[in-house]
């Protein structure tokens, strides 16, 4: 019979992908580990490989469908089922397929979903009770008292969405309750907020072009929406004087050329950022609105704003703090490239504590960046250029620096963001501090 | 037309008959041995009052020591077998009358599928909308000991002390039921030597603690030999030659005994039911793979106990057997609680909960607190201070991940701490509520709190 192949989960934390193209059509042999289907997810385009070898049997989504991870997508007819004698009957409803990960291969062999794929008699499968969702955290089990366990499974609600409010949220019984109580709110779609209605002016409809909202430019959507919902956004803009990182820079760049390196001013704008965000660690920060925390981050991963052909995309360089300018240098080019080839990981885009965005190559004084939420903060980094400021009641050319950091007022106070922004400018203008701190 | 029947009066199978009735099912249950299964009549319960009788024996020795000198005391094999018995009776015959009082109806014989809901008992057949497997398990074999009766026997054998406690005994398997045969007959008088194809014996179970009752195993002249495999015998004029081999391969040695007790695991009772006539499955190794809540591949087809899957433990075949019956009977009921294990050795052991290398494993960071026999007041009271408490905790959130418990109470201690990780606590928790001194509970408390580095009747090594 054939055999169901499941959506697998992408990247932690990643719950849904789109359907972007299929790269074998029905009936088609595919053999194992063959690109199956090209599925995007947080802007990132994987191609799913075929965990059997086989006919493609019949697609089960279509091209732009965004379907929740462990959904069927395709059935698959095995070389050795089809070759077996025709005994086993057709069941394919039993089978509920196997799961696999791309990126958590330890994870596959815990949680096969049915153990006994087809061959009773009957509807056998869809009665055997479902094992519950294994816990999301590390002990592979939920925290949960044994009398909560059971009125979860009386409620009919799975304990592993209960949010717990006791110690290392553990859940209890009355966390259980109150889950099972709240109206049941649609978890995902954040863009879900009223439709603004369009209607097209009459007379003008040869005038418009209508393209389907997909892809990258659907995820960007969702996730400016989501961050215009969820943050309360606020800016403040300062500058800095660079004329000696712009002489340190251009005295490094050689040095960086005979390593093969292309030295940008943003490694040293990522190594000030680290330095104040160590002594500003609300800027580092991210709200858990469920258990009603503030996570502050020890750790450093910095997003990095890239325009594409495709859209914006935000390649993350992890640990910032213990990597020295030249690695950051190698890592955002390569990034970079990346990003604009589409070859990005889904790991790769994802996990940012606070991110960079350099924009004003192409004009404007500066921008107002939209928040990479859950981060706290983003700071908008534009064009070095020389213009005139006063000094010694002189006017003289320096070059100059904007620096825009666009904050959670949730979680950031204006006062911090601004001496943050100014410990930022103190480590951009004097760039040898960093020799007290190089990695 | 039954609405459930319970194939097995063991201590899975009379659980879930009893609590299926309770739920108002008509429940009959089939037995083609003895009502209460392996774990009365032939494991849990007859082994546990041998182990007294051997501890009392022992204990008398040892009052010497504080001024009560009895004279060595007589041994009575046969009486030790009557009261044996005595107990097993009585457990027995109780399971049979609650069994009774609750209204399951009691089948004897042996019961083979003949369909998803219908079976036959010698002849007779029976249906019922729902069946329970609760068959249990039987001693492996390996090759070159098949258990004779004579030479080599099974636990079950073994039991039956009244026939004699051999000079010199080989046990081969150093799990479970090798260990607490190796303690009841190493106290009666045999030299005991234990041989474990394994690094260690109890394979699995904390390495530390593991060797610590080795080295007690040792004291009282139990022998242990690690990763050697017992190749085969051949009978002398007076005992047996049995033939030994390291693991790995290597230089043969031989090594006399009067008698050798095979006690290599158990195998799944999963043959000779007829599962295929109800569509039933068993994996490669003959258990019966079930979903969380004790259904098979079969609707309305449950399978609790040592047949389904290890550990083959009787208070998991309880559980499993109140699950089953409480999901057969239309109740939302799952299977998810952690195991406790315990083994009768002297001093005891017992487990719950990973081990620190389960933990390591899985990319925890992991807190140790010990706390050793030898510094508890209520230990040197009874003259047991061989041991140690062990409780694993994550270091980055104190939640409590395991305990291992070596020593006297062991297998009552375990409790405790089963509880602390059924509710998620913290080492911390256990280390503030207050344990009555002295008692051996303390030494638990003692064990969190060193793992905070606070301990107070020991030094703490930061």
């Amino acid at each position: 019979m054939p055999k169901e192949v499941l959506l697998p989960e992408l990247a932690e934390s990643v719950v849904e992908g789109e359907i972007l193209k299929w790269l074998v059509e029905e009936g088609e042999t595919v053999a194992k580990d063959q690109p199956l289907v090209e599925v995007m997810t947080d802007k990132v385009t994987v191609e799913l490989p075929s965990p059997f070898a086989g006919v493609l049997v019949k697609k089960l989504v279509k091209e732009g469908d965004v379907v929740p991870v462990e959904t069927p997508v395709a059935l698959i007819e095995e070389d050795a089922a089809a070759a077996a004698p025709a005994g086993a009957a057709a069941e394919s409803d039993e089978d509920r397929g196997e799961r696999l990960s791309l990126f958590k291969p330890d994870k596959t062999e815990a949680e096969v979903r049915n153990p006994f794929a087809g061959g009773a008699p009957g509807k056998a499968a869809a009665a055997v009770a479902e094992r519950p969702r294994a816990g999301t955290n590390k002990y592979g089990r939920v925290l949960a008292v044994p009398a909560a366990r059971r009125l979860a499974r009386e409620l009919g609600v799975d304990i592993a969405q209960v949010p717990g409010s006791g110690p290392n949220g553990r859940v209890r019984v009355e966390d259980v309750r109150a889950f099972a109580e709240q109206p049941q709110a649609a978890p995902a779609a954040p863009a879900a907020g009223a439709a603004v209605p369009y209607v097209t002016p009459a007379g003008y409809e040869e005038l418009e072009e209508r393209v389907p909202l997909r892809g990258m430019r659907r995820i960007i959507a969702q996730q400016m929406v989501a961050s215009h919902l969820s943050a309360v956004r606020t800016l403040v803009v300062d500058e800095a004087e660079v004329t000696e990182l712009v002489a340190l820079r251009s005295r490094l760049k050689p040095l960086a050329e005979e390593a093969g390196v292309r030295l940008s001013y943003l490694p040293f704008i990522f190594k000030a950022a680290v330095a104040a965000l160590k002594k500003f660690p609300a800027v580092n920060s991210s709200l858990d609105e469920e258990r009603g925390e503030i996570v502050y981050k020890k750790y450093y991963h910095l997003g990095l704003s890239v325009a594409t052909d495709a859209g914006l995309v935000v390649p993350v360089i992890r640990d910032v703090d213990r990597k020295t300018v030249l690695e950051l240098a190698a890592e955002m080019t390569d990034k970079i490239e990346r990003a604009r080839a589409g070859k990005l990981a889904p790991d790769e885009v994802t996990g940012s504590t606070f991110s960079i965005t350099s924009v004003g190559n192409l004009g404007g004084l500066f921008t107002f960046p939209i928040i990479n939420v859950p981060d706290a903060a983003i700071l908008g980094v534009h064009t070095i250029q020389k213009r005139p400021v006063v000094r010694d009641d002189q006017i003289v050319a320096r070059e100059m620096l904007y620096l825009s950091l666009s904050f959670d007022h949730r979680l950031v106070d204006g006062a911090e963001a601004t001496l943050f922004l100014r410990e930022v400018i103190k480590h951009v203008e004097d760039p040898y501090w960093l020799m007290l701190h190089a990695v | 037309m039954y609405d459930l029947i319970v194939i097995g009066t063991g201590p899975g199978g009379y659980h879930a008959a009893i609590r299926a009735a309770q739920l108002g099912l008509k429940t009959a249950a089939i037995e083609a041995g003895d009502v209460g299964g392996v774990c009365l009549n032939v494991g849990c319960i007859p082994t546990k009052a041998l182990l007294h009788a051997a501890e009392t024996l022992e204990q008398a020795r040892k009052a010497a020591e504080f001024g009560l000198v009895y004279a060595e005391p007589e041994r009575d094999l046969g009486k030790m077998g009557r009261w044996r018995d005595k107990v097993v009776k009585k457990l027995t015959g109780g399971v049979a009358n609650l069994l009774k009082g609750n209204g399951v109806e009691l089948i004897r014989g042996f019961a083979r599928f003949k369909g998803p809901h219908r079976l036959e008992v010698d002849g007779s057949e029976f249906e019922a909308k729902k069946i329970i497997i609760a068959t249990g398990s039987r001693p492996a074999t390996i090759p070159g000991f098949e258990p004779d009766g004579e030479n080599v026997l099974t636990s079950t054998e073994m039991l039956r002390v009244e026939r004699g406690v051999p000079g010199r005994l080989l046990v081969i398997g150093g799990g479970v039921i090798g260990l607490e045969f190796a303690s009841i007959y190493s106290r009666l008088g045999s030299r005991v030597t234990v041989v474990e194809y394994t690094q260690q014996i109890l394979p699995g179970s904390d390495p530390e603690l593991v060797k610590l009752l080795a080295r007690s195993l040792k004291k009282q002249g139990v022998t242990v030999k690690t990763s050697t495999r017992a190749v085969g015998y051949e009978p002398l004029e007076d005992g047996l030659r049995v033939t030994l081999e390291p693991a790995a391969g290597g230089d043969a040695e031989t090594l006399e005994a009067d008698r050798i007790l095979l006690a290599v695991g158990r195998t799944p009772v999963s043959e000779g039911l007829g599962l295929d006539a109800a569509g039933v499955k068993t994996d490669e190794r003959g258990f019966i793979p079930t979903s969380e809540s004790m259904e098979t591949n079969v609707p309305g087809v449950y399978a609790i106990g040592d047949v389904t899957r290890p550990p083959l433990l009787a208070h998991k075949a309880m559980k499993e057997g109140l699950v089953a019956a409480e999901h057969a009977a239309g109740r939302p009921a799952a299977f998810d609680q952690q195991i406790p294990a315990v083994v009768y050795t002297q001093p005891e052991f017992a487990s719950v909960g990973m081990t620190e290398a389960e933990a390591r494993e899985k990319g925890i960071e992991v807190a140790v607190g010990r706390f050793p026999m030898s510094a508890s007041g209520r230990a040197l009271t009874l003259q047991q201070t061989e041991g140690m408490v062990k409780v694993i905790a994550d270091a980055a959130n104190d939640l409590l991940l395991g305990v291992h418990i070596l020593g006297p109470g062991a297998s009552d201690l375990i409790a405790e701490a089963a509880l602390a990780l059924e509710m998620a606590a913290t080492a911390e928790d256990l280390a503030l509520t207050i344990h009555p001194h002295p008692t051996l509970s303390e030494n638990l408390m003692e064990a969190a709190e060193n793992l905070h580095g606070r301990a107070i009747h020991i030094l703490n090594k930061r």
